[in-house]
């Protein structure tokens, strides 16, 4: 069913509610920032056409993440097959007046994780979102459609493999 | 990394967006209130054009073997074209259908997996169109030049006969075609990485867009599957 025109507003206050979410979402599956605008204007559009069908009862952060991610991993999807891929990554999106050496250290930060984010698969790359936003296991596995225990040991042995990769330059260098 | 750091420099990035929240309530209220502008869905735009395309290929050769049916230099030609629209039509109406079924707020894992299987129609689609275009073109083109020449009142016979020769070699070649470029495609699938487009058609041809595909949609619906525990 589509939304109404008296939906807007709704649709709108609850958008700039939970909007963070999605502009997370979009940093973690766009590469640049000209990406991550048009996921995110896609994004919108897809809530939007869907706001019809969402249910009052439900909660709207696990409705939307779904959407979003959808959304997302298709974008990405898309932009592989038409040889996007090598693009630079591009974290601007910030541009707050601080300090040279602040700055340079938060972006070199949000960079590793950047750097961290596009080894994963699509379907990892979801549940780490997912698990840093701080969802439980049962609403991620609501989310992403699969059981409790698979998220369980899904993100058991994504820790182990962040760990093994933590440690592994370590090893070789042997400290 | 541990998971903990990686918790740590995540909430920085929550800090960081505040400034792109501005942006964000701009192009939402333009996304919204526009409700009177058609959103295209983009699956369904080549299945569609496809449909009414091989829909209309299908009620020209209908009327067409009704009027030749009984020769059959003209009746096997319309056949063949007239079988590859009604495949193609089929393949396109599956597309349309899957693409319909899409509802983008069921959970990731499964629209994923639909996803990739649309992939592998389309792929499947794209492959037997290459390796069938001589032969069933060909096959369209004497149809159509038959059609024109009655049109336009001209003794085909006479025409066509001098070259029985050439249409019989042509036929040749679109039979051959079809192991013969998959062979070449497979051949050449490796050669040609600084050439995106033509890559792509080549990996199309010989089936490793194909197969990836498929292993795309095993892995989203491994994802269904509880691996074993940890231990």
């Amino acid at each position: 069913m589509a939304p109404q025109t008296s939906d807007h507003e709704r649709f709108l206050a609850l958008m700039e509610t939970h909007q963070r979410l999605l502009l997370k979402v979009c940093w973690a599956y766009g590469r640049t920032s000209h990406d991550r605008s048009d996921l995110f204007q896609e994004i919108i559009g897809r809530l939007w056409a869907a706001f019809g069908k969402y249910d009052p009862s439900r909660t709207f952060s696990t409705w939307m993440y779904r959407v979003a991610l959808n959304v997302a991993i298709d974008f990405r999807r898309r932009q592989q097959r038409w040889g996007r891929e090598s693009m630079s990554l591009d974290d601007d999106v910030t541009a707050e007046p601080e300090t040279a050496t602040e700055e340079t250290r938060k972006q070199d930060q949000l960079h590793e994780l950047r750097e961290l984010l596009e080894q994963q698969d699509d379907a990892d790359r979801a549940l780490l979102l997912l698990y840093l936003e701080g969802h439980s296991h049962h609403e991620i596995g609501e989310v992403l459609g699969i059981g409790e225990s698979n998220v369980s040991t899904r993100l058991y042995r994504l820790k182990k493999s962040l760990k093994q990769s933590a440690d592994g330059p370590s090893h070789e260098q042997g400290v | 990394m541990q998971l903990q750091e990686l918790n740590e420099k995540w909430k920085r990035l929550d800090l960081k967006l505040d400034q792109t929240l501005a942006m964000g309530n701009e192009l939402m209220r333009q996304v919204v209130m526009q409700p009177a502008r058609r959103r295209i869905n983009r699956l369904a735009i080549w299945p569609a054009l496809d449909i009414v395309f091989t829909g209309s290929v299908l009620l020209l050769g209908g009327t067409f073997l009704g009027g030749h049916g009984q020769d059959w230099k003209l009746a096997a030609p319309t056949l063949v074209v007239m079988l590859s629209a009604a495949a193609l039509l089929a393949n396109s109406i599956r597309q349309l259908q899957l693409g319909a079924q899409l509802d983008w707020t069921a959970p990731v894992v499964n629209i994923q997996t639909a996803l990739e299987q649309l992939q592998v129609m389309k792929v499947q689609q794209f492959k037997w169109i290459m390796l069938l275009s001589p032969l069933v073109g060909f096959c369209a083109f004497i149809v159509g030049l038959h059609w024109l020449f009655e049109w336009l009142t001209v003794d085909r016979v006479q025409i066509l006969g001098h070259l029985h020769p050439w249409i019989v070699a042509n036929y040749a070649f679109g039979v051959l075609f079809v192991p013969l470029g998959y062979f070449l495609a497979r051949i050449l699938a490796n050669r040609y990485h600084r050439y995106r487009w033509w890559q792509s058609v080549l990996d199309g041809i010989s089936g490793t867009s194909l197969n990836a595909a498929r292993q795309d949609v095993e892995r989203w619906a491994s994802l269904q599957r509880t691996p074993g525990n940890p231990s």
